[in-house]
């Protein structure tokens, strides 16, 4: 029974923290697909969206699920603006530009933030049911955070409605072949400016809405999403770079390893997850899903 | 006289590199016309130009289709216009299913209902792609997605279509396949067609009038008759054609 909650009481965490690596894994595949860069600002952006949705929660007095869901959309349209007015712009010259006009972004909006709401860690709403922070479960004996429950239920319904949205809709389609050959999409008719545009602010949104659900856990603070942007990426290399799927599962991954790791020793949770990917990507240097050789048939 | 597609003094520069200097051609509705040339000649940078695929920052003088500038505008407008390109070089989505691809190929119809049977008569046309329907476009061989380029093309009902060297590394036979079916299209559906090709000596066969590009510039236009008989334009683009025959 012992091992039973022990389990319990690291794969609920583990899985929870996995969802949003994976949440912030999708964004840089679905950029890295299309256009082979990667946004060194998720982080910052998302420390941005946590401390919005905290703000939110303060000054609206509304819970964690509507000030997340408000957050979703301002990020979106934060990402689409992003795109557009700068990240196009220096997208024409290489991809390379790209890694570090947003390497520089992530410096202002961190700093912005830090600015604005200062370097405080604020408290997160969290969620309560029931009139209790946990979840008593009975037969074992353990009490499991409802915020975490939710969290990863709402990760899940997130990455189904992105699954659903790129393979069902016309417009999600549109943005997959841009992603495979932006070329012949614009020339089917597809506005590649659009796809790309909307491409950031997916990322965005989706990288926003992980850091919210991660506020009743670590608190809300402007560097909250430095750690979930960078570990989001490294989930997707580990998932096969450029393969959606792949991202969440290696996020996932992630999750699941930083947190055993953290129970067996703490200070070295980050440099042992962290060494345990290198010798992943000596082993299976595709990744996962090993999207390269999909692409070359 | 007014004409469906008119290129007037069309230039292209990729940055510094004046590719394409002073264009003049025209099409009329439901010509077949050919643009030859040799490697580097101008021809694609033309037609990705006409069909609003190249920047538009390079682009200088105009393209008028129903007497209306539509220089400058972006690829996806002028699709939506009925001016379709198939690009050079097979240029098909490599993780989507033919019938995806075909798919796409209508992305920008209004006329959601009727475009499952306009793939159906596509696949009537191209019998090999309906065999390979669920297949990945990137599995295909090379002869098989040039004939899915085409075949999406042709599902988005084109009043224009712009083909970019169909008869790119195929085989003879697969070659006159494809102009037959260029033919077809042509006479069945009245789409007009520009045809841009190395393979001169079957492109002029299928088509009615032509022009010679050779560094940027026309230097001969005429009936495809006139082309394929005239020494001067033999000179200028046969070095090739009598390569490959
Ligand atoms: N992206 C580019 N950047 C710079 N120069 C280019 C670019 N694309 C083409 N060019 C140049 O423009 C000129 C015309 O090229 P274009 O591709 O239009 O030739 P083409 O007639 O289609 O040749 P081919 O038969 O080999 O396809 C060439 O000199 C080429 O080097
Ligand atoms: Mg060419």
């Amino acid at each position: 029974m012992d091992f039973l909650k022990l389990v319990l009481q690291l794969l609920i965490p583990g899985l929870c923290l996995g969802c949003v690596y994976g949440l912030n894994g999708i964004g840089s595949a679905l950029l890295y697909k299309g256009s082979h860069t990667i946004n060194n600002a998720q982080g910052a952006i998302v420390g941005l969206g946590a401390l919005i949705g905290y703000s939110i929660q303060q000054g609206l007095k509304i819970g964690l699920i509507a000030s997340t869901a408000i957050v979703v959309v301002i990020t979106f349209f934060i990402g689409v603006f992003l795109q557009v007015f700068i990240i196009s712009r220096v997208e024409r010259r290489s991809s390379m530009y790209v890694v570090i006009a947003t390497l520089a972004l992530s410096l202002i909006i961190s700093s912005i933030s830090m600015l604005t709401f200062g370097s405080w860690t604020f408290e997160s709403a969290t969620i309560i049911i029931h009139g209790s922070k946990y979840l008593h479960i009975n037969f074992v004996n353990v009490d499991i955070l409802w915020s975490n429950i939710i969290a990863i239920i709402i990760s899940f319904i997130a990455m189904i409605s992105i699954h659903l949205f790129l393979n069902r809709t016309s417009f999600g389609m549109a943005m997959r072949s841009a992603a495979m050959d932006s070329f012949a999409a614009e020339s089917c008719g597809v506005s590649v400016v659009k796809t790309r545009a909307v491409t950031w602010g997916i990322m965005a949104a989706l990288g926003a809405l992980g850091g919210c659900l991660m506020g009743p856990l670590f608190g809300i603070s402007a560097g909250i999403g430095i750690a979930m942007g960078n570990k989001g990426n490294t989930g997707a290399v580990l998932g096969g770079y450029g393969n959606m799927y792949g991202a969440i599962i290696g996020g996932l991954i992630i999750g699941m390893v930083e947190t055993i790791f953290g129970y067996i020793y703490s200070p070295y949770q980050s440099a042992f997850t962290y060494a345990l990917f290198l010798v992943f990507l000596l082993l299976l240097p595709k990744g996962i899903m090993n999207e390269k050789a999909i692409e070359e048939g | 006289m007014e004409h469906y597609l008119e290129v007037k003094n069309l230039h292209y520069y990729y940055g510094q590199i004046h590719a394409v200097k002073g264009i003049d051609l025209y099409l009329d509705e439901g010509e077949i016309v050919t643009l030859i040339g040799s490697n580097g000649a101008g021809k694609s940078t033309t037609l990705n130009t006409i069909a609003g695929l190249t920047r538009s920052v390079g682009v200088k003088g105009e393209i008028l289709f129903n007497n209306k500038n539509i220089a400058k505008k972006s690829g996806n407008k002028i699709c939506k216009l009925g001016i379709m390109a198939v690009v050079e070089g097979r240029h098909i989505f490599s993780q989507l299913s033919v019938e995806e691809n075909l798919y796409m190929g209508a992305y920008s119809r209004k006329d959601k209902r009727n475009v499952k049977k306009d793939i159906d008569e596509v696949y009537e046309l191209f019998p090999r792609l309906l065999e390979r329907r669920n297949q990945m476009g990137g599995t295909l061989s090379g002869g098989e997605q040039q004939m899915l380029a085409i075949a999406r093309a042709l599902v988005n009902k084109p009043k224009i279509i712009l083909l970019d060297e169909p008869s790119l590394g195929l085989a003879p036979i697969i070659v006159e396949h494809i102009f037959e079916i260029i033919k077809e299209i042509n006479t069945k559906m009245g789409t007009t067609i520009l045809l841009v090709e190395q393979n001169s000596k079957i492109a002029l066969k299928v088509s009615s009038r032509g022009y010679v590009i050779q560094n940027g510039e026309i230097v001969i236009s005429g009936t495809s008759e006139e082309l394929l008989n005239n020494d001067k334009g033999r000179h200028a683009y046969l070095g090739i054609a009598n390569k490959e025959e």
